[in-house]
């Protein structure tokens, strides 16, 4: 009797065992399946990008060289078209590869800044200008890497078997043959000048001129009073020294809220103020919040700042103050305002646009107003007109006359070069859930 | 001795039934939109719609939008394209703020623990980077870059972003930027690559380093 019930238990227990291991080996090769369909999916995107990028790199080397031999401005221009998209595919494909960036500087460096300056000469095509001798000795500087970066890569590509594959040599901590054929490649340029042309993307912008803090070296104690003066009733911590592009004093300020406020040391200007706020009951109205932020400005002393933007996000207002004097808007001088409706008061400030570039200029013009609207479109219809000084990426900054226009429901800011005539810059106001954007 | 095989082979059945049921099934995804609040109150006060207005495109929601494309002669699938929004009166112009989401993603995944700066000081950083020659020109391609975000490579990226990260992500967008430039940022604590030790540090934010 005992021995019928043991071999029942070894029974059950064996189909269990046997159920089980069926169950475990269905889901491990489904599993299994589903992996190796997702890895045969990564491994073709990784191909796809890389035989694109070593395509792209024929190209633009077969396309540099043209670019050299041709004096026709329409072949020129179709050349500098295709060129700079091959970039932009470039530096897609680079950065789709599964290697991770540091072992990347160069070469995205390379590729966009040679992108960038195959749309400068693109623009200057298209202004009637040839090329002249300083462009084509950048273009053969651009050729010579174009060269050595595809020699390098089609070796890489020679040394691969029929059976390589990306995802295998790929690891987490990037040692893998892969990562080094390309690095090795990288190493062929890493003395690319990064600044072979003064366009929208090179180095020189980022690292702009400070020009509107003026030379006083303002003490920390002296910083720290006038932020007494600014914060009164708040409690102000100092946090330390911050030594990038500004030399700032960095402070805790607390109070209804917690602030952090950043001071420059040239010029002792209020530079930031940080803060999470928009909690409670709206106590201010959007006409409030942007006189509110007009007399903060007003207070650190920067003078006829005026809303020029303005958007909402739930109790938070942002308000873009710009200079205004004898009626002309200072664009690249911007601050940025952040008011809390709820608390009423200024919870934010970025004013690293007003350090940077305020200094007293002039406007000037050589066509009248109503000639630059001429050149506006039949379809708009013309709601606001301004003269406004506003960036640009190539001259720093341009005296233009700014028409505020609609059409179907949309709204248009478009500003037209006043010496020029020539239309400089388009947006349209873009309604989204936080708010009305340009674009 | 038959009967006890035929229940553990019906157990073994309804459990094997049941696994691969729940690994195909996991969860019961509802659809999201961000129009959806808005469309539902529409249909309420037009009296299609009884349920709440809660962003929910359940099958009330369906149901209601499907009576109203039938009254309207729009063609009946119950999904809200362009003209059956036209027909609701929704504003046909605004669009979402998908970069706002995604850097608000970023934030939260990265910067969850931190103060409010620092949050807004790793938006900055994206932002930076979309405008350096260095990297990526948009923010997708800048987030998604390989091996540039530890939490998108671990998935942590998914998690849906909460309020401080929103207002930082904007704070970011609208020009804020405490890392005055900085490019990297890094825990000493837990970063293990030396060359980010190499780069040049701008300012130190709760537990991150920000350099150039």
């Amino acid at each position: 009797m005992k021995s019928k019930y043991s071999n029942n238990v070894l029974i059950v227990l064996s189909v269990i065992f046997g159920a089980s291991a069926i169950v475990f080996l269905c889901l491990f090769l489904s599993y299994l399946t589903t992996s190796n369909l997702y890895k045969k999916q990564l491994e073709n995107t990784y191909m796809k990008c890389f035989y694109e990028m070593v395509e792209g790199v024929d190209s633009l080397e077969v396309d540099t060289s043209k670019l050299v031999a041709t004096t026709s401005l329409n072949t020129q221009r179709e050349l500098l078209g295709g060129m700079y998209n091959t970039c932009g595919v470039l530096v897609n494909n680079i950065n789709q590869m599964p290697i991770s960036y540091n072992k990347l500087t160069e070469i995205n460096k390379f590729v966009n800044t040679a992108g960038g300056y195959y749309y400068s000469l693109l623009l200057k095509n298209y202004s009637g200008s040839p090329l002249d001798d300083s462009d084509y000795i950048q273009i053969n500087t651009i050729h010579d890497r174009v060269k050595e970066i595809q020699y390098d890569l089609n070796n890489f590509v020679h040394g691969l078997g029929a059976k390589y594959s990306i995802v295998d040599r790929v690891s987490f901590n990037n040692n893998s043959d892969f990562s080094a054929g390309l690095i090795n490649t990288e190493s062929a340029y890493t003395d690319v000048p990064s600044l072979i042309y003064d366009g929208p993307f090179s180095d020189s912008v980022l690292n702009k001129e400070i020009r509107g803090l003026g030379n006083i070296d303002y003490s920390r104690d002296t910083v720290e009073n006038n932020l007494h003066n600014v914060f009164t009733g708040f409690s102000i911590y100092y946090l330390g020294e911050t030594n990038g592009k500004f030399l700032t004093y960095n402070f805790d300020v607390k109070g209804d809220i917690d602030l952090y406020v950043t001071v420059t040391k040239k010029g002792g200007l209020i530079l930031g103020i940080t803060s999470f706020g928009g909690g409670g009951n709206k106590s201010l109205s959007i006409n409030d919040g942007v006189n509110l932020a007009e007399t903060f400005a007003r207070d650190l002393g920067l003078l006829n700042m005026y809303m020029v933007w303005q958007q909402t996000v739930g109790n938070i207002l942002y308000v873009n103050l710009a200079p205004i004097y004898n009626h002309v808007i200072y664009y690249p001088d911007l601050v940025k305002v952040k008011v809390d409706l709820s608390l009423g008061l200024v919870v934010g400030w970025e004013a690293t646009n007003y350090a940077t570039n305020h200094v007293d200029r002039n406007y000037s013009s050589s066509i009248s107003m109503s000639t630059a609207e001429e050149s506006i479109s039949s379809q708009l219809n013309v709601i606001e007109r301004n003269f406004a000084i506003i960036p640009d990426k190539y001259v720093g900054e341009l005296s233009t006359y700014e028409f505020i226009c609609t059409w179907d429901n949309y709204t248009y800011y478009i500003y037209i070069d006043s010496h020029t005539g020539e239309e400089v810059n388009i947006m349209r106001v873009i309604n989204t859930s936080n708010g009305d954007l340009l674009e | 001795m038959k009967k006890i095989f035929a229940i553990i082979i019906a157990i073994f059945i309804v459990a094997l039934s049941t696994i691969f049921y729940v690994a195909n099934n996991t969860s019961i995804v509802y659809a999201y939109d961000t129009h959806m609040t808005e469309i539902q109150s529409r249909l309420k006060q037009l009296g299609y719609y009884n349920g709440a207005v809660n962003g929910v495109y359940d099958d009330a929601t369906v149901g209601a939008i499907k009576r109203f494309q039938a009254d309207h002669g729009i063609y009946v699938s119950g999904a809200v394209g362009g003209v059956t929004a036209n027909a609701l009166g929704i504003n046909m112009t605004r669009q979402e703020s998908n970069d706002l989401y995604m850097l608000a993603k970023c934030i939260h995944a990265e910067a969850r623990g931190e103060p409010y700066i620092g949050k807004v000081a790793v938006g900055a950083v994206i932002l930076n980077r979309v405008a350096s020659p260095d990297f990526p020109d948009t923010i997708y391609g800048v987030i998604y870059q390989p091996w540039a975000f530890t939490a998108v490579h671990d998935g942590q990226i998914n998690l849906e972003p909460e309020a401080a990260s929103y207002q930082a992500a904007t704070d970011a967008l609208n020009g804020w930027d405490p890392t005055y430039g900085s490019l990297f940022y890094y825990n000493p604590a837990t970063a293990s690559s030396s060359w980010i030790f190499s780069r040049q540090t701008v300012v130190t934010i709760g537990d991150h380093i920000f350099a150039i």
